[in-house]
């Protein structure tokens, strides 16, 4: 464990008890949790952070999950973004994918799922930026 | 002329108004009436010595009355006015036997009027007794005045009764108008209501999967933590589990609610496995089934058969015929639904859903895929579910049809042949 990197995570959710539950999950395992309540202040903080995973809500308020990838996008391909769907949204795999998302979820979602998938795509970012 | 213009744009389609204009109209026309029987008075009066003249006064008053009452808008009770008055020129032609006199000769030309006011105001059934009324009177005149001024009296009555018939067709045409309004707005509040219903289950897909994330979370978390502490505990490990199969159940509600929130329409066809399309309706509706006593049967003969449809549209047709067999055996005291896939000999796939039921009447055959036909209580079927299923499984290539020979009530939905795309469920 000591040797393993740790990571900064962005969780952005406008659901504040489902953020804070994401932040206790990733907490512990992290280098730095940042947390957003809408994709503009998801973006401010992509700017000014160095952010190595993005997890973040389709639907909000302000500026949607969709928004946001597209606009960290603009001006960082690789860091892995996760989305997290609800049932209304009508995302699919294919289509999170082609906007340029890393991986999808669907609300609600199992702790080992979340987790499983967030590493994956860590290890991943740091084999390629190695 | 405003009064003319009013009638002649509300007449055709009374409930189309709302009933402060339908008083309006009704109060103006017997005001009229009182004026013109007013001014009848007043010639008769000026014309001949006054005799009895009372019974045209209490045609007046009548009038007065009817007119105050429908600006309150009982309507029923101006129309048993309007009903009466005619009855006022049997005392007239009491009046008339002993003595030939204006009031009791002019009492018949304000009776034609009684049904053609009804008639442009009133429903059908009070005009018809309007008319009946009128009847009456003219026939008593008739039996009680002497011969000579019996043929006036008769010409009068023709040109009534002619008045009247026209008031009874166009009154009669005029509610079944109506009537047919009246249909066609209920079809289309149904189908605002089915969209309206689709609109919120979408609304509440998308507000309950965030907390109930949040549930299932927090719930994992704090197992995790205990176990930390407590170290492994089965009766935890088991609580957990519940709360999560009860989360994922909800979940699986909203989803189906989802499926018909869902406008999809402009998707493109999927291959997707038929078995799971099955699976995930079932999933929706086994359980209400479950409670209320149906055993819901999915014949496995092991093969998946790969569709190429619009999977949540497939969904939302096998939904429709199980909630239509489900309801449709109710009463019976075994209830059982069926659903099988085959592929027939010409290699198309065909989906059976059949129940315990006892078969569909031949005069309903022909009309079971039209549009708003149901044998549901009113309020509980829209006549809808099959026409627009038909709709959906034609849009991939298929067909929806009865099987009549089925011994109990069948239902296929076929599906084109997809060729090589049939293996074996592993």
């Amino acid at each position: 464990m000591s040797n393993k990197k740790l990571h900064t995570i962005l969780l952005v959710e406008d659901d504040s008890d489902l953020l804070s539950a994401l932040a206790e999950v990733f907490i512990p395992i992290s280098k730095k949790v940042f947390t957003a309540s809408n994709g503009s202040e998801g973006i401010e903080i992509v700017l000014k952070e160095e952010i190595d995973l993005v997890i973040s809500d389709v639907q909000m308020p302000v500026m949607t999950g969709l928004e946001l990838l597209k606009s960290i996008r603009a001006h960082n391909p690789k860091i892995p973004i996760v989305l997290l769907a609800t049932g209304h949204s009508h995302l699919t795999e294919e289509m999170a994918t082609e906007a340029g998302a890393s991986g999808l979820i669907h609300k609600p979602f199992r702790l080992a799922e979340i987790k499983k998938l967030a590493k994956s795509l860590l290890e991943n970012y740091d084999r390629a930026a190695a | 002329m405003q009064l003319i213009r009013r009638l002649i744009s509300a007449s055709p389609k009374i409930k189309e108004l709302n009933i402060q204009t339908r008083a309006e109209i009704l109060s103006s026309l017997l005001i009229f009436r009182a004026f013109a029987i007013l001014s009848l008075i007043l010639l008769i009066s000026l014309a001949s010595p006054v005799k009895d003249l009372w019974v045209l006064i209490g045609a007046f008053g009548l009038n007065l009355i009817a007119y105050f009452i429908s600006r309150t808008q009982k309507f029923t009770i101006a129309a048993i006015v309007i009903i009466v008055e005619p009855l006022l020129a049997v005392p007239a032609s009491v009046m008339a036997m002993h003595s030939i006199d204006a009031s009791a000769l002019s009492g018949p030309i304000w009776l034609g009027l009684g049904p053609i006011i009804s008639s442009l105001v009133l429903p059908t059934r009070y005009t018809i007794a309007t008319i009946a009324g009128t009847l009456i009177s003219f026939t008593y005149i008739l039996l009680s005045l002497p011969p000579q001024i019996s043929m006036v009296i008769v010409a009068q009555m023709l040109f009534v009764l002619s008045l009247s018939g026209l008031a009874l067709i166009g009154s009669y045409i005029r509610d079944k108008n109506d009537s047919i309004i009246q249909e066609e707005r209920s079809k289309v509040q149904q189908v605002t209501k089915l969209s309206a219903l689709g609109e919120m289950a979408g609304g509440i897909a998308h507000e309950l999967n965030t907390p109930l994330a949040a549930i299932m979370l927090n719930m994992e978390i704090m197992e995790e933590s205990l176990q930390e502490k407590l170290g492994v505990d089965s009766e935890l490990e088991k609580r957990t589990q519940n709360v999560m199969n009860i989360v994922n159940r909800m979940s699986k509600v909203i989803s189906g609610l989802k499926t018909f929130s869902r406008d999809a329409r402009n998707d493109g066809l999927e291959k997707v496995s038929l078995k799971n399309v099955i699976d995930e309706t079932v999933n929706l509706c086994g359980q209400r089934f479950k409670d209320h006593g149906v055993e819901l049967r999915v014949v496995e003969n092991g093969l998946d058969i790969i569709v190429e449809v619009q999977p949540v549209q497939l969904s939302q047709v096998l939904l429709n015929l199980l909630n239509n067999s489900f309801d449709a055996i109710q009463s019976l005291p075994e209830k059982w639904i069926q659903i099988e896939r085959k592929i027939n000999t010409s290699g198309r796939v065909e989906l059976y859903v059949s129940d315990c039921g006892n078969g569909i009447s031949k005069d309903n055959i022909n009309k079971l895929f039209q549009p708003f036909f149901t044998t549901k209580a009113i309020g509980k079927g829209t006549g809808l579910g099959l026409s627009i299923s038909k709709g959906i499984v034609n849009s991939f290539g298929g067909d929806l049809i009865y099987e009549p020979a089925h011994p109990n009530t069948c239902f296929i939905v076929q599906l084109p042949e997809l060729n090589n795309e049939v293996k074996k469920v592993s």
